[in-house]
C-alpha cells in the first residue's frame, strides 16, 4: 500500500505537495498539489485549493479543484468552489456550490 | 485515530497535528505534533520550513531516518540504526541504537514531570536548542572524521606518495556513513590489498629511471 495516508484526527495546515496517490480521511488547510488520485474520505476536510491527476470526494471541500482527469463527487459530499475538469460527475446527493469549467 | 502516512513522494510545508500514529516516509518541512506514535522511516525527512530545525512532539518517536530539529515525547524516543539527529532529545526513556547519530542534547529529565512539559525546563533547553542548527549543517559530514578512523589502513610504507592514499580513503568512507560498521568490516581486508603498490611501482619506476 503506497501512498500518503492523512488519518482521522490529522490536522496539516500549510502546503502539501506530492506525486503519489493521497488520501485524505483528516483535516488539510491550505494547499494540496497532487501528481497523482486524491481522495476525500466521508471524515475528510480540504480548506483548500486542490491540483491532482484525479479527484474522489466523499468529504468535505472547501476551494477551487484543477484536475487533470476526472473528478467524482459521492453522495454526501460537499464542495464550495470552482471545478476545472475534462470530466465531472455528480452523484445524487452531492452538495456543489461552484462552477464548472469542462474545457480540455 | 486511523494510522496515518506521508509518503515517500510527499512533501508537506507546515503543521501537522493532531491525534493518532504518524509514519512520516516523505519529508516535512515544519512541525509535526501528534499524540500517539510517530515514525520516521529511513527515507523520512524532517526539518523546519525555512532550512533550520522542525520540531517533533509525540507520545512515542521512532527514527530511522534525519530529523533536523528537536524531538520531545511524553514516553519514549528510540533513535534506530540509520538515523541522524540534529537536536535535542527529551523524553522519559531515550533509546539510541548503534548506527544512530545525534548531535544535541540529551535529557531523559522528563521522566518525573511524567509527560509534563515544565516551563523551566524547557526554557532551559531552548537556548541550546537555538544554538544548535547553527553548528552544523550536515551530522554526516561531522561523523566521517571519527570513522574514518577505524578503517583506516595500516601505516603504509615509507614513500613519498604516502600522504595521498589516506585521503583517498576519507573521501571513500564519507558518503557510507549509515553503513558504518559493515565499511568497518570492509575496511579491515584492505591492507591485504596494497593500496600503495600501482602508486609504488611508478614511484619506484621513477626512482629507478631518475638513477
Amino acid at each position: 500500500m503506497a501512498g500518503t495516508i492523512i488519518g482521522q484526527g490529522i490536522v496539516i495546515e500549510g502546503e502539501v505537495t506530492s506525486d503519489e496517490a493521497v488520501i485524505v480521511a483528516g483535516t488539510v488547510r491550505g494547499k494540496l498539489t497532487v501528481d497523482g488520485p486524491v481522495t476525500i474520505e466521508a471524515s475528510g476536510v480540504v480548506e483548500a485549493d486542490i491540483g491532482a491527476t484525479s479527484l474522489s470526494n466523499g468529504g468535505s471541500i472547501t476551494g477551487n479543484v484543477v484536475v487533470g482527469d476526472r473528478v467524482d463527487l459521492l453522495s454526501g459530499s460537499r464542495l464550495v468552489g470552482d471545478v476545472k475538469s475534462a470530466r465531472v460527475t455528480i452523484a445524487d446527493g452531492a452538495m456543489f456550490k461552484g462552477n464548472v469549467d469542462m474545457d480540455s | 485515530m486511523s494510522g496515518s502516512r506521508i509518503g515517500r513522494g510527499t512533501v508537506i510545508r507546515g503543521a501537522v497535528r493532531g491525534e493518532g500514529d504518524l509514519e512520516i516516509e516523505g519529508r516535512v518541512e515544519g512541525i509535526v505534533e501528534v499524540e500517539g506514535e510517530l515514525g520516521v522511516s529511513a527515507s523520512g525527512r524532517v526539518v523546519s520550513s525555512d532550512g533550520g530545525a522542525g520540531t517533533l512532539s509525540a507520545r512515542r518517536i521512532s527514527v530511522s531516518g534525519a530529523v533536523a530539529g528537536d524531538l520531545s515525547a511524553q514516553e519514549a524516543i528510540v533513535l534506530e540504526e540509520g538515523a541522524r539527529v540534529l537536536g535535542n532529545l527529551r523524553a522519559p526513556s531515550i533509546g539510541i541504537r548503534p548506527g544512530g547519530l545525534v548531535k544535541g542534547h540529551v535529557s531523559t529529565e522528563g521522566a518525573a514531570a511524567h509527560g509534563g512539559r515544565t516551563q523551566a525546563r524547557s526554557a532551559a533547553v531552548s537556548p541550546k536548542a537555538a544554538s544548535a542548527p547553527a553548528r552544523a549543517a550536515a551530522p554526516e559530514r561531522a561523523a566521517p572524521p571519527v570513522r574514518a578512523a577505524a578503517p583506516a589502513r595500516p601505516a603504509p610504507p615509507p614513500s613519498r606518495q604516502a600522504p595521498r592514499p589516506p585521503t583517498r580513503a576519507a573521501a571513500r568512507v564519507e558518503p557510507a556513513v549509515e553503513q558504518a560498521a559493515p565499511v568497518a568490516r570492509k575496511g579491515a581486508p584492505a591492507p591485504v590489498m596494497p593500496a600503495l603498490k600501482k602508486g609504488a611501482k611508478g614511484a619506484m619506476k621513477k626512482q629507478k629511471g631518475a638513477r
